[in-house]
């Protein structure tokens, strides 16, 4: 019974794309091992065609571990399997499992207890090699141990034409407090991304995403609220152009009291791009006290991009707090009107309305540096 | 400075104003007053020139050129400036931001260089304190959250720094408490002289006392059937509308 359920819920989190488009998911490729000498800065670890190939030196000082996760598995490092286990609460698809059995292409990091860092820490996850017709897996497990405060951007630069079919796990654990800010750059990828996240005792995990310039994604993320007190803020951007395909499904899970979920996720679609936006949170029986919240704007920019909005609330609590609004629109002609009347031209009025809805975004990132870069890299985009 | 001609105008193509003609030299205060939904800020956003509202026959000459087929933004970096009657709201786009590229906008459309960014910063909150707004509001964003008195006074702000030549002031002194009429009337006051022209549209006398304008008009059905001096407002505050009908 149990398996019948799972299967119609992931049915359901593709339905908004057609799972042929993703037909070449079906060869892996396989790397060739060339060498690469690339120089990290002192707090980037870098993976380089699915290799870890260097660690700045911040990491070595804090004691960050970085391992295969077949070989952490094999020497039963910081009990792992057990970890690995608590996912599997998960229902994953085909894509996902095809991932999980090809361990080779993964890593595990380990953030020790009590761990505070002032500096982030840059995932660089750069892919030269791959092709069209085959796929490439990618894997990272991130452990944030008991009292960590720890935050990562993780930077993506997959090059040319690729297939991607990545699974990112992550365990926060007591006390903890997570940031991961997602930054790629990977034109006319085709990716599908599953995020699975447990978010353990008065924790706290703050998602940010970032989506541009792609040609087909599909990705999904699920949270877990399983300690009490837990928390998580998802806070997204999507901006599809030309004939991209973008979706995105959320699924946050409420399993303990005074949990809370927050999640804003904004789309901007031109052109003939299709993006969507599909959320659930979900608060179950035993979740009293607990608060969800879900928001959720878009703005079309042309008669032909379409944006599908379908956030939803599930609760099976009666003492809870949940909000949720959507809202697709164009651009306000009234505020266009607005600042071309105090000399604004048109192209810029655009321009700084479009602003207003990234820096929305961008400003609820903590880290002033990184907000900054990517002010710059929209602007760029936005503007090409 | 304005010559409006013949004009019959409105939005798409259904007509709001008929035939109205109405002259307005530099320097010159020019009030018009009238029943609701007569046509006033129509003509406003004729003349700021707004998508969808179409000059149908006639012609609108602003310093001795046809401006009906320049765009809102050509037309203020003619020196044409409109303070709305219902100033939009842009959340996300702050005040300081908007003001500093419309100004540069403008200085650009006129090939003069970039205002320094701290000249800027200290004009906006000299700005901002003589109408008696706070100099928070140059980290908030446009209009957002503003009172209906906060709007209207941030509009001035507006027309000082852009420093425009003809100005339409839509019921700038409706939703303005009593002093607040008075702070902003000197505002408007001192920023006048012989090269600008208001047209203030207004329904109240209040604000007349201290503005003291050359000539009142009054439209009725989109047209101005009356034009006079001072004491046509204080007539028309005794008596109505009904009369001139
Ligand atoms: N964009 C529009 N679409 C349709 N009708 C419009 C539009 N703009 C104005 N009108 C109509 O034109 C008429 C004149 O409106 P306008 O706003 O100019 O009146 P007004 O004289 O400024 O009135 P008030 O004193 O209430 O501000 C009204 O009947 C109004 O409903
Ligand atoms: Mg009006």
């Amino acid at each position: 019974m149990d398996k019948v359920i799972a299967k119609s819920s992931i049915i359901e989190n593709w339905k908004y794309t057609n799972s042929s488009q993703f037909k070449t998911f079906k060869n892996i490729f396989s790397f060739k091992t060339v060498e690469k000498r690339i120089i990290p800065k002192s707090n980037e670890i870098i993976i380089y065609n699915g290799q870890l190939i260097n660690c700045g030196d911040y990491i070595f000082r804090n004691n960050i571990k970085i391992y295969n996760i077949n070989e952490a598995i094999c020497q039963e490092i910081n009990q792992i399997q057990d970890k690995i286990d608590q996912f599997s609460s998960f229902k994953n698809d085909k894509y996902v499992e095809e991932n999980l059995k090809n361990y080779n292409t993964g890593y595990y990091i380990y953030f020790p207890k009590n761990l505070t860092l002032k500096d982030k820490i840059i995932i660089k996850n750069i892919i030269e090699q791959g092709n069209e017709t085959e796929y490439i897996n990618l894997r990272i497990l991130i452990d944030c141990d008991e009292n960590s405060k720890i935050t990562i951007l993780n930077e993506e630069k997959f090059l040319n034409k690729k297939c991607i079919n990545i699974v990112n796990q992550c365990l926060i654990n007591k006390n903890s407090s997570l940031e991961i800010i997602n930054k790629s750059n990977k034109p006319d990828t085709k990716q599908i991304y599953n995020f699975f996240s447990i978010i353990n005792y008065n924790s706290k995990l703050k998602y940010h995403t970032i989506d541009i310039n792609s040609n087909l994604i599909k990705n999904n993320y699920f949270i877990n609220l399983n300690g009490q007190g837990s928390t998580c803020l998802f806070n997204g951007l999507n901006i599809s152009k030309n004939r991209e395909h973008f979706d995105n499904y959320i699924e946050i899970n409420h399993n303990h009291s005074k949990t809370i979920s927050n999640l804003n996720y904004k789309i901007i679609a031109d052109h003939k791009s299709r993006s969507t936006f599909f959320a659930k949170s979900i608060i179950n029986e035993e979740c009293s006290e607990s608060q969800a919240y879900q928001k959720n704007n878009n703005l079309i920019l042309s008669d032909k991009a379409k944006i599908n909005a379908n956030p939803q609330l599930e609760i099976y609590n009666d003492d809870v707090q949940c909000s949720h609004g959507s809202a697709t629109g164009q651009i306000d002609e009234e505020a266009i009107f607005y600042l071309r009347s105090r000399g604004i031209k048109l192209d810029l009025a655009k321009q700084l309305i479009l602003n207003s809805i990234i820096n929305e975004v961008i400003e609820e990132i903590q880290n002033i540096e990184v907000q900054k870069n990517l002010k710059e890299t929209l602007d760029t985009y936005m503007s090409s | 400075m304005l010559k409006i001609k013949n004009l019959t105008a409105g939005v798409d193509d259904k007509n709001i104003l008929n035939n109205i003609n109405l002259n307005i030299n530099s320097g010159e205060f020019h009030v018009i007053m009238g029943t609701n939904g007569t046509g006033k800020s129509t003509l406003g956003n004729i003349l700021a020139g707004k998508d969808n509202y179409n000059v149908h026959s006639g012609d609108i000459v602003y310093k001795d050129k046809s401006i009906i087929n320049l765009s809102p933004d050509e037309r203020a970096h003619e020196g044409i400036f409109m303070s709305f009657q219902y100033p939009v709201s842009i959340p996300g786009v702050n005040t300081m931001h908007f003001l500093r590229t419309a100004v540069n906008s403008i200085r650009k459309s006129k090939k003069q260089d970039e205002i320094e960014p701290g000249d800027f910063i200290k004009l906006f909150k000299e700005k901002l304190e003589l109408i008696g707004l706070k100099s928070e509001f140059s980290k908030r964003s446009v209009n957002d959250g503003f009172s209906g008195g906060e709007k209207k006074r941030f509009e001035i702000i507006q027309m000082l720094l852009l420093n425009p030549d003809l100005i339409i002031l839509d019921e700038t002194d409706s939703g303005l408490d009593i002093d607040a009429i008075r702070i902003v009337s000197n505002g408007i006051n001192a920023f006048r002289n012989k090269n600008k022209s208001f047209i203030l549209i207004t329904h109240y006398n209040r604000i007349l006392n201290y503005l003291k304008p050359d000539f009142i008009h009054v439209m009725l059905n989109g047209t101005i059937v009356k034009s006079g001096g001072r004491e046509l407002a204080v007539e028309l505050e005794e008596k109505g509308y009904e009369w001139i009908k």
